[in-house]
């Protein structure tokens, strides 16, 4: 039997500098030696501790001042010799007015009889990976932005815009409204490994939807400006067109 | 200037910004360090070697901005309150008081490290980099990224009473 595992190389474990081999024989250890797996685990909760203690800033939009300093021009000046600034792109080509206008858009509407995610009784849009034979999966496959498909009797499903270049790479933008509910919920779903879909942020407003308004809600709102903020913090740039997902859509979302 | 290099550096201004806040221990100074350390990385876009880590290049200009500005700096171990630093959310999320009161420990151990066990530390368990990526970031060997952390870690790891164990 051997004696305590020396701490550099537990940490280097809970750390991943261990090669697979490596790992495994720290496993094989642990499996036996309860007091060097204690120090694992706090080690291990320690680092989780840390990365939560400073996660402030990925969930906030990129400060202002951070932002016009990357896209300030620094080789372009007028003939003053007045920096000229090249201003904030255009987040997204289209942005949604509503979802009434969607019911009567050319839009693929299918009816389909599975709800969001998948499983029994999922009445909603959950974080985590997308189970791949649910509807929200193949619409996050199959939709272009403007689309959207009936998911059961009463929910439906608009895909609102793409985005590369973000942090986790392709993520989709979607709506689903709850007709008898009155639910809306706004998500954000990323590609996080080849044919899987992760939802990275979903905000449900009640009650935000009302017939008068054909469905319609507020840009503004605070679910809204979450996912604003997400989408800053995923680095989102413009939406991509329509031109580009379906060229995207013929590679798998690769 | 390609927009491509812009749109890779806007994109990773979140991790940097959480670098920096860990390194400065609150938001305005982190903040100052990352548009100082995106201004410098404008300027010197022609070293950046497309293809290679656009971030292990930025954490080493950030980092060693701060070294930088800590060594003019007059007044050392600045307090720092989490209220006042804009580190609170002020409850947004569901945490319990008790839990906002771990992480402000947290947050407050690691500013009482050194910096070179602070820097380490923050690029291996905040930031996931390999050893081999903190020592380069760094510029000093894996040897001293190791025995930064195990000097770090030792004071950190006896704040972490048995109550603060996963529930």
């Amino acid at each position: 039997m051997t004696t305590e595992m020396d701490k550099d190389t537990l940490a280097a474990f809970v750390d991943g500098a261990l090669s697979p081999e490596e790992s495994a024989r720290v496993v094989m250890h642990l499996a036996d030696h309860p007091e060097d797996q204690a120090y694992v685990d706090k080690l291990t909760l320690l680092n989780a501790e840390l990365a939560e203690a400073f996660s402030e800033p990925l969930h906030e939009p990129v400060p202002e001042a951070i932002r016009a300093t990357i896209y300030a021009p620094t080789d372009v000046t007028d003939e003053s010799g007045t920096v000229v600034p090249l201003g904030r792109p255009t987040r997204r080509n289209a942005v949604w007015a509503g979802l009434g206008g969607l019911a009567t858009a050319a839009a693929a509407v299918l009816a389909l009889a599975v709800l969001p995610n998948g499983g029994e009784g999922a009445r909603h849009v959950a974080a985590g990976v997308v189970d791949p034979g649910s509807a929200l999966h193949v619409s996050l496959d199959r939709l272009t932005s403007g689309q959207q498909r009936t998911l059961g009797e009463d929910a439906t499903l608009s895909m609102v815009a793409s985005f590369d270049d973000t942090l986790e790479g392709l993520c989709r933008e979607f709506h689903v409204l709850f007709e008898t509910t009155e639910t809306f919920e706004h998500g954000i779903a990323c590609r996080t490994a080849p044919e899987e879909w992760t939802v990275e942020i979903v905000v449900v407003q009640q009650g935000a939807v009302s017939e008068d308004s054909g469905g319609y809600v507020p840009a503004s709102g605070p679910g809204s400006q979450a996912i604003e903020q997400m989408l800053d913090a995923l680095g989102a740039g413009l939406a991509l067109t329509e031109a580009e997902e379906e060229a995207l859509m013929a590679t798998g979302w690769q | 200037m390609p927009q491509d290099f812009r749109s890779e550096l806007i994109a990773l201004v979140p991790r940097l910004r959480r670098f920096a806040l860990s390194l400065a221990g609150n938001k305005a100074d982190a903040d100052d360090l990352v548009q100082a350390a995106c201004e410098k990385a404008l300027k010197n876009e022609a070293q950046f070697q497309p293809g290679t880590r656009m971030d292990s290049w930025m954490y080493r200009i950030i980092q060693n901005k701060w070294l930088d500005d800590r060594r003019r700096a007059t007044t050392r171990g600045v307090a720092v309150d989490p209220e006042d630093a804009g580190l609170s959310d002020q409850g947004k999320s569901a945490r319990t008081a008790h839990d906002r009161m771990l992480l402000s420990d947290v947050r407050e151990a690691m500013l009482e490290l050194p910096e070179g066990q602070r820097a380490v530390l923050s690029l291996v368990a905040i930031e996931g980099q390999s050893y081999k990526e903190a020592a380069a970031i760094l510029d000093v060997p894996v040897g001293t990224v190791m025995s930064r952390l195990a000097r770090a870690r030792e004071k950190l790891l006896p704040l972490m009473a048995d109550e603060r164990r996963m529930h």
